[in-house]
C-alpha cells in the first residue's frame, strides 16, 4: 500500500494539473482556482507522507522534487494571483510549468530517496530543502517572465512579478548554500571544494545576478528580459533532475 | 576608465563569460576527474606546477577564471565606490546605502573566497589508528581510541555499495567517534570525541573525521585495526567567511523587503474578480 501511494500521489497531480492547464486555457477562472486548490492538497499530502515514512523532509530524488517543487509552485501561483489579480498567461505558464516538471518524473521510480546517514544533519536538511524551495521559486518566477514574454496586458505586473520572485529565490538559494558550504566544511574540512557539484551551483548564482544586472539596452527590450527571467529556473530544474 | 570600469554592461558580460567559465569547468571535471580531485587535496600553486605538464588546458581554464573572477571584482568595487555610494549619499535613502552595503560585502565574500584557496594550511586524508600522534606545522594530534559500533562490513564494502548500506538505520553518526588531541609544544590544547559532521576546532585549526578505516593488511581483525582519516587544516578565514556570507544573505534580504515591487494591488484584485 505505501509503495503505491507515491504512484497514486503523482497520479492525482498530474490529473490536477492538466485540469487547470485545460481550464485556464478556456478562461474558467473559478473552476482554474478549484483544480489549483486540489493540486496544492494533493501535494501536501505528498510532503506529509514522505515525512510520516522518513521522518525529514523532501531532500533529494526525483520524486520528492516533483512533487514539493509543484505544491510549492501552486501556492505561490494562489499567492501572486491573490495580490495581482487572475492571469491568463501566467496561469497557462504555471500550469505547463508544472506539467512538464511531472514529466520528467514519468520514467523514473516513483519512491522516496534512498536514506543516507547524513540526512538527520540540520545543515544537510536546509541544504536540500532550500533547493527544492528555490526551485519552485525560480519555476514561479520563470512562468511569470514567459506570460510577461507572450502576454499583451499586464506585462509590468508579471514583471514585477518575476523579478520579487527570483529575489526572494536568491535569498533562499544562498541560505542553502551557506548551509551547503558549512556542511562541506564539517565533512570535508573546506568550505567549498572543485567539483561537478560547486560549477554548476556558481552558474546558477551567476545566472541570477545576470538577470539583475542586464545592461540598459536589454533591459529595454522585453524578449531579452523574458528570456534571461527564464533561464535560472530552467537551469535549476535541470541541475535538480539530471545532476 | 572609472565610468567604464564600474559600468553594469561590462557586469553582464563579465558574468557571462563566468557561466561559460564555469560550464567548461563542469565538461572539464569529467575528463580530468583526478586533476580535481588533486586541486582540492593539495595547495593551488602545488597543483598549478604538477598539472601544467600534464594538462595544461586545466591550467589556462583556471587562469581564465581567475581573470574574470579579478575583473569582476575590480567591476563591483568601482561601481560600488564610484555609482552606489554617491548615489546613496545624494539621496540618503536607506535603500541606497543597503544597496551600497550589499555589493560591499559580495565583494568582501568574493575576495574570502579567493583567499580561502591560497592562505592557511591543510593536510589532507592522513589516516591514523589508535596510539598514533601525527605532526601539522607547530601542533600535534593524537588519537587515544576509536569506537565504531555499528556493522564494520559496511567500511570495506566497495563505494557504490557502501552508499547504500550507510542509511540513519545501519549508520549511527554519534556513537561512532574517536577521542582525538590536540596539543603544542606538550601541552594539551583541546581534546573531543569527534565524529563524522562534527570536527574538533581550536581557534582556525579544525580536525575532521573523513571516515572511519579498517587496516588494509588484515582486514577481518578486530578493534584495534580500526583507524581514521583526517583532514587538518588551520584557516583564519573560514569563520569571517561564514559570517560575511550569512550577513550578505541579510542584506539582500533586507532590500528585497524594502524594494518589494506591489502590482497595482487592491484595484486589479477587485477588477479581476469583478470580471469572474
Amino acid at each position: 500500500m505505501a509503495a503505491d501511494f507515491p504512484t497514486l500521489i503523482y497520479r492525482v497531480v498530474t490529473g490536477m494539473v492538466i485540469l487547470e492547464l485545460c481550464t485556464a486555457g478556456m478562461k474558467q477562472n473559478r473552476i482554474y482556482g478549484l483544480f489549483l486548490h486540489l493540486r496544492i492538497l494533493t501535494c501536501l499530502a505528498g510532503i506529509l507522507f514522505i515525512g510520516f515514512c522518513v521522518g525529514r523532509p523532501p531532500l533529494f530524488g526525483p520524486f520528492e522534487a516533483s512533487i514539493y517543487i509543484v505544491g510549492i509552485m501552486g501556492i505561490l501561483a494562489l499567492v501572486f494571483q491573490k495580490n495581482a489579480g487572475h492571469q491568463y498567461g501566467f496561469s497557462l505558464f504555471n500550469s505547463l510549468g508544472a506539467l512538464i516538471i511531472l514529466f520528467i518524473q514519468w520514467d523514473k521510480p516513483m519512491a522516496i530517496n534512498d536514506d543516507y546517514f547524513m540526512y538527520g544533519n540540520l545543515w544537510v536538511n536546509l541544504f536540500f530543502n532550500l533547493r527544492l524551495l528555490t526551485a519552485a521559486f525560480l519555476a514561479q518566477g520563470a512562468s511569470q517572465y514567459l506570460a510577461h514574454l507572450f502576454g499583451k496586458k499586464d506585462a509590468e505586473v508579471l514583471s514585477m512579478g518575476g523579478r520579487n520572485t527570483l529575489l526572494a529565490g536568491a535569498c533562499l538559494y544562498l541560505v542553502s548554500e551557506w548551509a551547503g558550504s558549512l556542511w562541506c566544511l564539517n565533512w570535508f574540512g573546506d568550505s567549498w571544494q572543485w567539483s561537478r557539484g560547486f560549477f554548476k551551483a556558481s552558474i546558477l548564482f551567476l545566472l541570477i545576478m545576470a538577470v539583475c544586472h542586464l545592461p540598459p539596452g536589454l533591459t529595454r527590450n522585453k524578449i531579452a528580459r523574458g528570456i534571461c527571467g527564464t533561464l535560472p529556473g530552467i537551469f535549476i530544474l535541470w541541475m535538480i533532475f539530471y545532476h | 576608465m572609472i565610468q567604464r570600469l564600474s559600468s553594469v554592461t561590462l557586469t553582464f558580460y563579465n558574468l557571462v563569460v563566468l557561466v561559460l567559465l564555469m560550464g567548461a569547468g563542469v565538461f572539464l571535471n569529467i575528463f580530468h576527474k583526478a586533476a580535481f580531485t588533486q586541486m582540492n587535496e593539495v595547495s593551488i600553486f602545488n597543483w598549478l606546477s604538477t598539472t601544467w605538464p600534464t594538462a595544461p588546458t586545466l591550467v589556462i581554464w583556471f587562469f581564465l577564471l581567475c581573470l574574470t573572477a579579478t575583473i569582476l571584482f575590480i567591476n563591483a568595487l568601482c561601481c560600488s565606490l564610484d555609482r552606489q555610494l554617491s548615489l546613496a549619499k545624494r539621496s540618503g535613502r536607506i535603500k541606497n546605502w543597503l544597496f551600497f552595503i550589499l555589493h560591499c560585502l559580495f565583494i568582501m565574500v568574493l575576495i574570502c573566497h579567493g583567499l580561502i584557496l591560497v592562505v592557511g594550511e591543510k593536510q589532507s586524508r592522513v589516516s591514523l589508528f589508535p596510539g598514533q600522534v601525527h605532526l601539522f606545522g607547530q601542533y600535534e594530534i593524537q588519537v587515544s581510541d576509536v569506537v565504531f559500533t555499528d556493522d564494520k562490513q559496511i567500511l570495506t564494502a566497495p563505494k557504490k555499495k557502501q552508499r547504500q548500506l550507510m542509511t540513519r538505520k545501519n549508520v549511527h553518526i554519534h556513537e561512532n567517534y574517536a577521542n582525538l588531541t590536540l596539543l603544542k609544544n606538550s601541552r594539551i590544547l583541546a581534546s573531543k570525541k569527534v565524529m563524522m559532521l562534527s570536527p574538533l576546532r581550536y581557534k582556525s585549526v579544525q580536525i575532521t573525521l573523513i571516515e572511519f578505516v579498517i587496516h588494509q593488511s588484515d582486514k577481518k581483525q578486530a578493534d584495534n585495526q580500526l583507524g581514521v582519516v583526517l583532514t587538518l587544516t588551520h584557516n583564519f578565514l573560514s569563520r569571517f567567511f561564514f559570517l560575511v556570507y550569512g550577513v550578505m544573505i541579510l542584506a539582500l534580504a533586507g532590500f528585497m523587503a524594502m524594494t518589494w515591487k506591489k502590482p497595482l494591488a487592491k484595484n486589479r484584485a477587485k477588477n479581476a474578480r469583478r470580471q469572474v
